[in-house]
C-alpha cells in the first residue's frame, strides 16, 4: 500500500513516452528556412506559424480565415472589397499570432459531429472529451441490442461549460437502433455565462427541431457545502427544487490541472485566453497556511476540499493531490442520486489511478476502468492494458493518454452490453 | 429525334441479329428444359437463372420483332393504296414513326449486348498528383483538378474537394475530390493515367519550354458494404500535439489517417476542421481505392478472355498531351487534336476526348462481340 504513489508516479513517467505521429513536441524551433518558405507563400502564413508550430496547420488555419474572413461582410452593404477583407484578415491573423485560440476568433468548434459556439470565458470543449462520450454511447447503444436500460435515460453532467456533453450524448442517443426514448439531461455549471453558452448551444443544434429535447441546464457548485449565503446553491438543493433525486447515469469533466503543472504542462494559448475557473480546481486556503499550525479554523477553513492533501495522517488517502478536488465530491453526488454509471475525465493516468483508488474505497461500483484518449483503438505498443492500485488490477483501455475513469454498478452491466458479472 | 438514334450501319446489324436469334434459340432451348418432366432440380434451377439473365434482352427483342412485323404490314399497305390519298399518308406517317421506333430498340439491343461496367452508374473520387517536374508540375495538377472542378459545375454535377496537399508555391502535390451525378464514372472513367503539359513554367526565367506531368486517378466510389470492410481492420491515427492532452492542450489539427491493415492501404485527411468530417472523407476515399483494387483483379482474371482495347487502365499510361506553345490538346489514344487549349482547361471542351473515347469503346465491344 505505501509503494502506491510510486507505482503512479512511474506510469506518469512513462506516458510522456509519445507512442506516434510525433510530429511535433511542444514547442518545436522554427528555422529560418521554414519562415522564410511560409512567407514567400503568404506573408500572413509567418504569423499562424507561431501558434501553429508547421506549415501544413498554418495554411489550414489560414484557409479557414480567410473563409471566414469572406463569408462575414462586416457591413451588411454586402461584398466588402478585397483590400478590406485582407486587412481584417491581418487583424485576425495578428490575434492568433498572439494565441487567441482560433475557436474564440471563428466562433465554433467541432465537437464530434455537432458544431458548437465558443465564446471567450467558457472552455472550448476537446476532441478527447468528445472520444469518451462517444465510446460510453456506444457500449449503450450494444447494450440495447439485448437489453433495455431505464427509459428515459436520465443523466447529469457535472461542470457541463458549453453544454458539449449533453448535447453530443443526445445526439449519439438518437442514433441507437432500435431507437429508444429520448434521454432526460441535465447540465450543472458555476458559472452564468457557462449556463448562457449551453443554451445557446442548445437553440443552436435543436432550434428547428419539431420537439425539443429533453435537456436543462443549471447554475449550482459542484464543491458548495451549502454554509455560506454568498455560495451558488448545491447541485443537491438544485436537484430537490426540480425534484429530480435519481439519475442513472453521472458525467463529469471537471477543473483538473493543478496549480503548478499550469506553468508546465499547459499551453500558453489555453493559460492566458482560457477561464482558469474551467481548468484549475479552487486552492484549499489550508494549504497556503505553515503545514504545523494549520488547524481547523472557522472563518478560514476552506469547505470546498474535505481532505488536507499531502497531509499524511490518514493513511486512506495518502496520494490524493489537490487537483483531485473536484472527483471526492462528484463521486458523492452520484452516490447521493443513485447512478448506476459514471464517466469522469481526468488528466493522466497518474490522476486516473487515483480517481480509481476513491472510487475502491466507496465499494459501490462493481466495475472500474480506465480509458485512454482513444478508447476504441488498440493500444499502442508499450501501453499497459492493466495497471494494479492497492493490489488490486484495473483494466486500461485504448489509445493515448489516460483520460477518464468508468465505472458501473452489477445492474448497469447489461445496459453497456456487459453480460459477465463483475464481482 | 432522328439525330438520337443514327441508323446502325447494316453490317453492325448484321451482326446484331446473329446474336439476336442466337438468344431466341438459347432461350427457346431453355424453355423447353425447364418444361420437361424428367429435369433435375439443379438443371431446372440453372436453366432459370440463364434465363432471367436473358430476360431483358428477350423483352426488347420481342418488341423488336412485333415492330418489324408492322413495319412489314405498313410498307405492304402503302403499296396496295398509292390511289387513296388519305389512306396513303396515314401509312407514310406511321410508317415513320414505326422504323424510328425500330432503330430505338435495336440501339437498346445494342446497349444491352454489350458488356456492362457495373461500375458505370456510380460517382467518382478523382486523384490528381504531381508527377515529374517539381513545382511545375504541382502548378500544373492545380490547373487540372480545377479544369475537372468546372468541367462537373457545366455538368451539373456535384463536386467536392477531399483534401488538398498544397506545394511550395500554392500549386497542388496532391488533390482529391468527390464527384457525384448520373453515370459520372462511366464518363469520367478513362480520365486515368498520365496527363503531360508543355508550357513555359512561371519559375523558368529563361523562355524554355518544360515538360512535365501530373497523374489522373478515377476511381468509382464505394460503401464499405461493398468492400466489407471491418472495424478491426482499421487503424485510425489522429494527430497528437504530443502533450498531456485533454485541458491542457488546444490544437486546430483534425487530421486524420485511416490505414487498411490488410492491405497497408493508408489514407490521410486534414481539410476539415472536423475531425469527424475528416474521418468520413478518409473512409470515403480507401473505400473506393479497396473497390477499384477489387475490380482491377478480377479484371486482370477476366481480361485473359476478352482483350481490352482503350487503354490498359495501367495508370502509367500517358494518355493526353497539353502543350500551350501550340495551343493545343492531344489524346494519344483516340489521335484527337483540340485546338482551343483555353475552352478545354476552363472544362469547355473535355467532352469532345469523352465521347470519342466512350464511341471508340463501345465500337471495340461491338468488334469482339461479333467474334463471340
Ligand atoms: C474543464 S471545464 C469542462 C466544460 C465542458 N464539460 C467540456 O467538457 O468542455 C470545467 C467546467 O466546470 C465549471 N466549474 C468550475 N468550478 C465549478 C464548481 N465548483 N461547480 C460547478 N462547476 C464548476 C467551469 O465553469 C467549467 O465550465
Amino acid at each position: 500500500m505505501g509503494n502506491s504513489r510510486d507505482v503512479i508516479s512511474s506510469l506518469t513517467r512513462r506516458e510522456t513516452a509519445l507512442p506516434y505521429q510525433q510530429t511535433r513536441c511542444l514547442m518545436p524551433r522554427l528555422s529560418t528556412k521554414l519562415l522564410r518558405q511560409a512567407r514567400q507563400v503568404d506573408p500572413f502564413l509567418v504569423l499562424l506559424l507561431r501558434p501553429c508550430r508547421e506549415l501544413t496547420s498554418a495554411r489550414n488555419e489560414l484557409r479557414w480565415l480567410t473563409e471566414f474572413v469572406s463569408q462575414r461582410p462586416p457591413s451588411p452593404a454586402g461584398k466588402s472589397k478585397p483590400t478590406e477583407l485582407r486587412k481584417r484578415l491581418r487583424k485576425l491573423c495578428e490575434e492568433r499570432g498572439r494565441g487567441k485560440p482560433l475557436q474564440y476568433i471563428l466562433g465554433t468548434e467541432h465537437f464530434g459531429e455537432l458544431e458548437l459556439i465558443c465564446e471567450p470565458g467558457v472552455l472550448i470543449p476537446r476532441r478527447e472529451t468528445a472520444a469518451s462520450v462517444t465510446h460510453l454511447v456506444s457500449l449503450l447503444a450494444r447494450g440495447a441490442q439485448t437489453h433495455r436500460h431505464p427509459e428515459p435515460l436520465r443523466v447529469l453532467d457535472l461542470c457541463t461549460g458549453s453544454g458539449c456533453i449533453p448535447l453530443l450524448f443526445h445526439h449519439l442517443h438518437r442514433q441507437i437502433s432500435p431507437p429508444r426514448p429520448c434521454p432526460n439531461i441535465l447540465g450543472i455549471d458555476i458559472s452564468g455565462r457557462a449556463c448562457d453558452l449551453a443554451f445557446k448551444n442548445l437553440r443552436r443544434t435543436h432550434g428547428h427541431a419539431e420537439s425539443r429535447p429533453d435537456i436543462d441546464f443549471a447554475i449550482a457548485d459542484v464543491l458548495a457545502r451549502g454554509f455560506l449565503p454568498w455560495e451558488a446553491p448545491r447541485v443537491s438543493d438544485v436537484l430537490k427544487t426540480r425534484k429530480k433525486l435519481t439519475w442513472d447515469i453521472v458525467i463529469a469533466n471537471p477543473p483538473y490541472i493543478s496549480p503548478s503543472s499550469l506553468f508546465v504542462n499547459v499551453e500558453r494559448s489555453v493559460r492566458v485566453f482560457e477561464p482558469k475557473l474551467a481548468l484549475v480546481p479552487p486552492m484549499p486556503i489550508t494549504q497556503m497556511r505553515p503545514l504545523r499550525t494549520r488547524k481547523p479554523d472557522p472563518l478560514f477553513f476552506d469547505f470546498s476540499v474535505k481532505l488536507a492533501p499531502r497531509q499524511r495522517t490518514s493513511p486512506k488517502h495518502d496520494f490524493y493531490e489537490v487537483e483531485d478536488t473536484f472527483y471526492h465530491r462528484i463521486i458523492g453526488t452520484a452516490m447521493e442520486v443513485h447512478a448506476a454509471v459514471m464517466l469522469m475525465e481526468v488528466s493522466s493516468l497518474g490522476q486516473a489511478l487515483r480517481v480509481v483508488d476513491m472510487l475502491w474505497r466507496r465499494r459501490r461500483w462493481n466495475r472500474v476502468e480506465v480509458w485512454r484518449d482513444e478508447p476504441d483503438q488498440l493500444p499502442d505498443e508499450g501501453e499497459a492494458e492493466l495497471e494494479t492500485v492497492n493490489g488490486r488490477t484495473v483494466p486500461i483501455r485504448g489509445r493515448g493518454n489516460g483520460r477518464s475513469v468508468v465505472c458501473w454498478t452489477n445492474e448497469a452491466g447489461p445496459w453497456l452490453g456487459q453480460t459477465d458479472v463483475a464481482a | 429525334m432522328a439525330d438520337e438514334y443514327p441508323p446502325l450501319s447494316t453490317d453492325l446489324i448484321k451482326i446484331m441479329e446473329q446474336r439476336l436469334s442466337a438468344i431466341e434459340h438459347r432461350s427457346n432451348y431453355l424453355q423447353d428444359l425447364i418444361n420437361q418432366p424428367t429435369a433435375t432440380a439443379t438443371e431446372y434451377s440453372t436453366a432459370n437463372k440463364e434465363l432471367r439473365r436473358l430476360e431483358s434482352s428477350l423483352d426488347l427483342i420481342k418488341q423488336l420483332r412485333a415492330k418489324q412485323k408492322e413495319i412489314d404490314g405498313l410498307s405492304s399497305l402503302l403499296n396496295d393504296c398509292q390511289e387513296d390519298k388519305d389512306m396513303h399518308d396515314m401509312a407514310a406517317g406511321e410508317l415513320m414513326e414505326a422504323v424510328e421506333e425500330e432503330k430505338r430498340l435495336q440501339h437498346l439491343l445494342l446497349k444491352s449486348l454489350l458488356p456492362k461496367d457495373d461500375a458505370d452508374d456510380r460517382d467518382c473520387i478523382l486523384e490528381v498528383r504531381a508527377g515529374t517536374g517539381g513545382e511545375e508540375a504541382s502548378l500544373f495538377a492545380m490547373d487540372i483538378f480545377k479544369m475537372y472542378e468546372k468541367h462537373s459545375q457545366k455538368k451539373g454535377w456535384k463536386f467536392d474537394i477531399v483534401d488538398i496537399m498544397e506545394s511550395d508555391l500554392k500549386g497542388y502535390k496532391e488533390a482529391s475530390g468527390a464527384i457525384s451525378g448520373s453515370g459520372v464514372y462511366g464518363k469520367l472513367k478513362y480520365e486515368s493515367g498520365i496527363h503531360r503539359v508543355q508550357r513555359v513554367p512561371v519559375t523558368e526565367k529563361s523562355g524554355r519550354v518544360h515538360t512535365s506531368a501530373v497523374s489522373v486517378a478515377i476511381l468509382p466510389q464505394a460503401d464499405q458494404v461493398d468492400v466489407q470492410l471491418r472495424n478491426e481492420d482499421l487503424r485510425i491515427d489522429t494527430y497528437r500535439s504530443g502533450g498531456s492532452g485533454g485541458q491542457h492542450a488546444n490544437t486546430t489539427n483534425s487530421a486524420v489517417r485511416i490505414t487498411h491493415i490488410p492491405t497497408g492501404m493508408t489514407v490521410s485527411i486534414q481539410d476539415e476542421r472536423s475531425q469527424h468530417m475528416n474521418k468520413a472523407k478518409a473512409l470515403k476515399v480507401l473505400c473506393a481505392k479497396l473497390y477499384e483494387m477489387e475490380r482491377s483483379r478480377l479484371h486482370t482474371s477476366r481480361s485473359k478472355l476478352r482483350s481490352e482495347q482503350i487503354g490498359s487502365g495501367d495508370r502509367s499510361e500517358r494518355i493526353r498531351t497539353y502543350n500551350f506553345p501550340q495551343g493545343r490538346v492531344t489524346d494519344h489514344r483516340v489521335g484527337i487534336t483540340h485546338h482551343s487549349i483555353d475552352d478545354v482547361m476552363q472544362g469547355e471542351s473535355l467532352d469532345i476526348f469523352i465521347d470519342a473515347l466512350l464511341l471508340r469503346q463501345e465500337m471495340d465491344a461491338i468488334a469482339s462481340f461479333g467474334s463471340m
